[in-house]
């Protein structure tokens, strides 16, 4: 047992080690917004909210940051309107290799990286003149956030129970009424994690956002590195850590749902 | 089934995914298909040439900081894979053998950073690393060294980043095969006079490859087509192909050899997720 | 007198507030095919994975081969053991899951190869040797686990409800072929079911457990015909116990409610337990004759058996079994009389054997 004893040891230490690597840069961040001065310093010096004010008054942080949460509303919304059709469409479909591809092709912004998204929506917005325009970023976001919404959404839809769709049908219910009363309900918990899932990637994405804009419509991850290259104090810090709180925040609540592990196969 | 309700169902099932096709093929596979062409495009001042040319990729080729970019951008994905899998092992071993309990929360701390942004995750590396960075003062503080450490801007820099941000995918990938094994095969080991290392050995480690193969090859895939990282922590002495991606677009505006670069990338990836495919179905015992 | 190969002494297991093990002891003779029969919870399980070192215990020891092996880890103890889902590592053939036990212990190519064949020829799979367990069907990677179990010689081979798993029909196969390697190769079973049939045809001695306890350890004969109390005679078989005096001078049994079933016995103390199966009670139509007056309360077919369920004057039930199909002779609530035959006597022993 002994021998066991060590190895366990060991592993416990290892794997704490670990989590430190993971946490300790935010953890950082957030020291540094609190700090009094305008630099930083190690240790850690002084308390004050002074940054947080300073980024609420902050002209470069809140229109970004009204922005980025618009846009994330309207992207979610946008691609929850589009998933369900497309995962009830799926569901129909008799499994095969037509099947097997239009699901890859859902899923395809979740394999193709960030980068290429980006250099390639910047050649056809262009073309059409959508760059630098809310409209071109909204279709970028929601092309982003799909295959989150999606997959969420086909989950759920494939755990239906058909027999309850059956005896509706059977009670003479017409396909939208089944629909509304039958199929959405049961939908509402994978269609709410997908949704808050949509919702927290869109806020965070920043490659393809930086690729589709200019100086018109920056959008909060934008304006952050902006600033970081031009300023370096902690007003970044204090929006850093808005965003760390609500990325925490917004993990419990998908926790909650049960939804937590699918963020395994998820791209940056 | 009649031929009548075939033929309605097929109209349904067109019916409710045409927004769907219509949306990713308008917006994901055009503009790819878009690029592709653009990159055998000529390119002068600016503007895109008509015509057909292997320019692009023939500079790609011939040019030797490219062939740099290539190594530099392979060679750090390879690493931060590695150190992924070495670091990532112990925190995936540690939330599989967890009581149901401390499970939940093992995961969640491992989760949750995934839902943070990455600029906002690789600032703070900025701070720890820079040359008035937590381990600069404290080493100084220490007494261990005069001048402060270049770790930041650099390869080093590119990878503690870039290992931080992908290090969760990795473990859940790896926790999700160990937690697949059957306590009783681990049983089975030590019955029959295996210690511990050689249990880990024989019937762990070989049971716990499809995890460690889907996790690293998402690893290295998000790596290489790593932009954020590279941007805020590589600075101007690493030579990444997303970064030069965006210089060529963005800063140069030669956005056709811009797109040769992207597609050798896609290529990249694509190849990767097609191996993967391959090596995973050695390791199907279970079928 | 046989030799003790595996000893466990007042063994005593929590686990939080349940009591899995309440000082339990239990001596396992070489060479014999002892089994742990009791329902979910009962401790069973939980016995076994103590001898095997997969649990510590609480207070108590265990020794193998007149050793103390109680704080040794399993690696140690050379045991074998079979689980109820095979584990045949997936990853290795059959060939290489027979000879891990033996790669550990370092030893020689030449004999792992001898041994492995050796072990294939018992179980009567030699063809089987580079197959994957995946592609073997549940009978065959249970025969391999046992295979595999047994190559190193164990001990004791411990198996946990093993047949679980399998069809009826399976199970049956598998329980003589069970049978048949216990006897060839000579090692000590020690065999962990929740089914009676199985613990009955298999074993040498069954050890019945009910909450961390050993209630009855005996050969199976014993335990059916001689249940030391309510609960074995209810666990094995249908079974009904009629408290009655023995009437020394008469040489039998009297019932209660009249009735008198001739039984000589030796040293019978006055009050004793009747215990009454299916199979020694017989119906004869109502009206005269010895037997007891009864009522017939359920008659259910079964196969070429027939149950009829009837129920005494004192408000005893009783099931007698019939071969045949149903009797036009007894109707349902009608009259009939019911006679004692073969009865076995439940006596309070004297601790374990």
């Amino acid at each position: 047992m002994n021998e066991a004893s060590t190895w366990t040891s060991l592993r416990a230490l290892a794997a704490a080690a670990v989590y430190g690597f993971l946490i300790i840069p935010m953890l950082v961040v957030v020291l540094f917004s609190f700090s009094d001065k305008s630099f930083f310093t190690f240790p850690p010096s002084g308390f004050s909210l002074k940054w947080y004010q300073a980024a609420w008054n902050s002209e470069r942080f809140l229109g970004p940051a009204v922005r980025s949460i618009v846009l994330a509303t309207l992207a979610t919304l946008l691609t929850v309107a589009i998933s369900i059709p497309a995962a009830l469409a799926l569901r129909k479909m008799n499994a095969g290799r037509l099947r097997a591809a239009v699901e890859f092709l859902f899923l395809g912004p979740l394999i193709v990286p960030a980068l290429i998204i980006g250099i390639a929506l910047l050649y056809s917005f262009s073309k059409v003149g959508l760059i630098d325009t809310f409209g071109g970023l909204l279709a970028a976001h929601a092309l982003i956030v799909f295959p989150f919404v999606f997959r969420a959404v086909l989950t759920s839809v494939v755990n239906l129970r058909q027999h309850l769709i059956d005896a509706s049908e059977i009670l003479g219910a017409g396909p939208f009424y089944t629909f509304r009363r039958i199929m959405l309900p049961s939908l509402v918990p994978g269609l709410a994690a997908g949704a808050i899932f949509a919702f927290i990637v869109s806020l965070d994405q920043f490659t393809v956002s930086l690729f589709v804009t200019q100086s018109e419509q920056a959008v909060l991850p934008v304006a952050i590195y902006k600033y970081l290259y031009d300023v370096n104090d902690p007003v970044v810090a204090a929006v850093s850590t808005v965003l760390v709180v609500f990325g925490f925040a917004v993990a419990v609540v998908i926790d909650r749902l049960g939804w937590l592990r699918h963020l395994g196969g998820t791209a940056g | 089934m009649s031929t009548a309700t075939e033929r309605n169902r097929n109209w349904a099932i067109w019916a409710l995914l045409g927004p769907g096709l219509v949306f990713i093929a308008g917006l994901l596979l055009v503009p790819i298909i878009d690029m592709t062409v653009i990159s055998f495009r000529g390119e002068s001042f600016g503007q895109i040439l008509p015509g057909f040319t292997l320019a692009n990729y023939a500079s790609l080729v011939r040019d030797s900081t490219y062939a740099q970019i290539f190594l530099q951008t392979f060679a750090a994905a390879a690493l931060v894979t590695v150190l992924c899998i070495l670091l990532g092992f112990p925190v995936a071993s540690l939330i599989a053998d967890a009581p149901a309990r401390w499970r939940g929360l093992l995961y969640f701390l491992v989760a949750a950073p995934l839902l943070v942004n990455t600029v906002v995750r690789t600032y703070g590396w900025l701070l720890i690393l820079g040359r008035k960075g937590v381990i600069n003062e404290t080493l100084t503080w220490a007494g261990a060294i005069d001048q402060p450490l270049a770790l930041s801007g650099n390869y080093i820099g590119l990878i503690i980043g870039g290992t931080q941000v992908f290090l969760p995918f990795m473990i859940l990938s790896i926790a999700t095969s160990l937690i697949a094994i059957d306590r009783c095969l681990i049983e089975s080991s030590t019955i029959l006079g295996a210690g511990p290392v050689r249990t880990f050995l024989e019937v762990t480690l070989p049971l716990a490859m499809p995890g460690v193969i889907a996790g690293s090859v998402l690893v290295f895939s998000l790596m290489l087509g790593a932009f954020v990282t590279p941007l805020i922590l590589g600075g101007t002495a690493v030579k990444y192909v997303s970064v030069a991606v965006f210089t060529d677009a963005l800063v140069l505006f030669n956005l056709p050899r811009a797109t040769a670069l992207a597609m050798v990338l896609l290529l990249a990836v694509l190849l990767l997720y097609a191996l993967q495919k391959r090596a995973l179905r050695r390791f199907e015992y279970y079928a | 007198m046989d030799r003790i190969k595996v000893s466990a002494r007042n063994i005593v297991k929590r686990f939080g507030t349940t009591l899995a093990a309440d000082d339990v002891s239990l001596d396992i003779r070489d060479g014999e095919f002892l089994t742990l029969l009791g329902e979910s919870g009962c401790g069973k399980t939980t016995l076994m994975r103590i001898i095997a070192g997969l649990e510590t215990v609480d207070s108590g020891s265990i020794h193998i081969d007149g050793q103390d092996v109680t704080a040794l880890s399993p690696r140690e103890r050379n045991l074998g053991m079979v689980f109820q889902q095979y584990s045949l590592f997936p990853h290795m053939s059959v060939a290489e899951n027979i000879g891990y036990g033996l790669r550990v212990k370092r030893k020689g190519e030449q004999e792992i190869r001898a041994t492995i064949d050796e072990m294939l020829e018992l179980v009567r799979l030699p063809d089987l040797r580079e197959r994957r367990p995946a592609q073997l069907s549940g009978g065959q990677q249970q025969r391999i686990a046992l295979a595999r179990a047994l190559a190193t010689r164990p001990s004791l081979l411990m198996l946990d409800e093993p047949l679980g798993a399998l069809d009826l029909k399976l199970r049956r196969q598998l329980q003589a072929e069970l049978k048949r390697i216990h006897r060839q190769s000579g090692t000590t079973f020690l065999f962990v079911t929740h089914d009676q049939d199985e613990a009955l045809f298999l074993s040498d001695r069954v050890a019945v457990m009910r909450a961390g306890r050993i209630e009855q350890l005996d050969d199976p004969t014993r335990i059916y015909c001689n249940p030391v109390n309510q609960f074995v005679a209810d666990f094995v078989g249908s079974v009904t116990l009629l408290e009655c005096e023995y009437d020394a001078a008469r040489g039998g049994i009297a019932l209660e409610g009249g009735g008198f079933v001739p039984m000589p016995l030796e040293h019978a103390p006055r009050r004793i337990t009747l215990v009454v199966r299916p199979e020694n009670v017989q119906l004869t139509p109502a009206g005269g004759g010895d037997g007891l007056a009864c009522k017939v309360e359920d008659i259910a077919y079964q196969a070429g058996t027939t149950l009829y369920t009837v129920r005494l004057a004192s408000g005893a039930a009783l099931i007698s079994r019939d071969l045949g199909a149903p009797s036009p002779a007894f109707a349902l609530g009608g009259d009939a009389r019911a006679k004692l035959s073969n009865c076995t006597v439940a006596f309070p022993h004297q601790g374990m054997n």
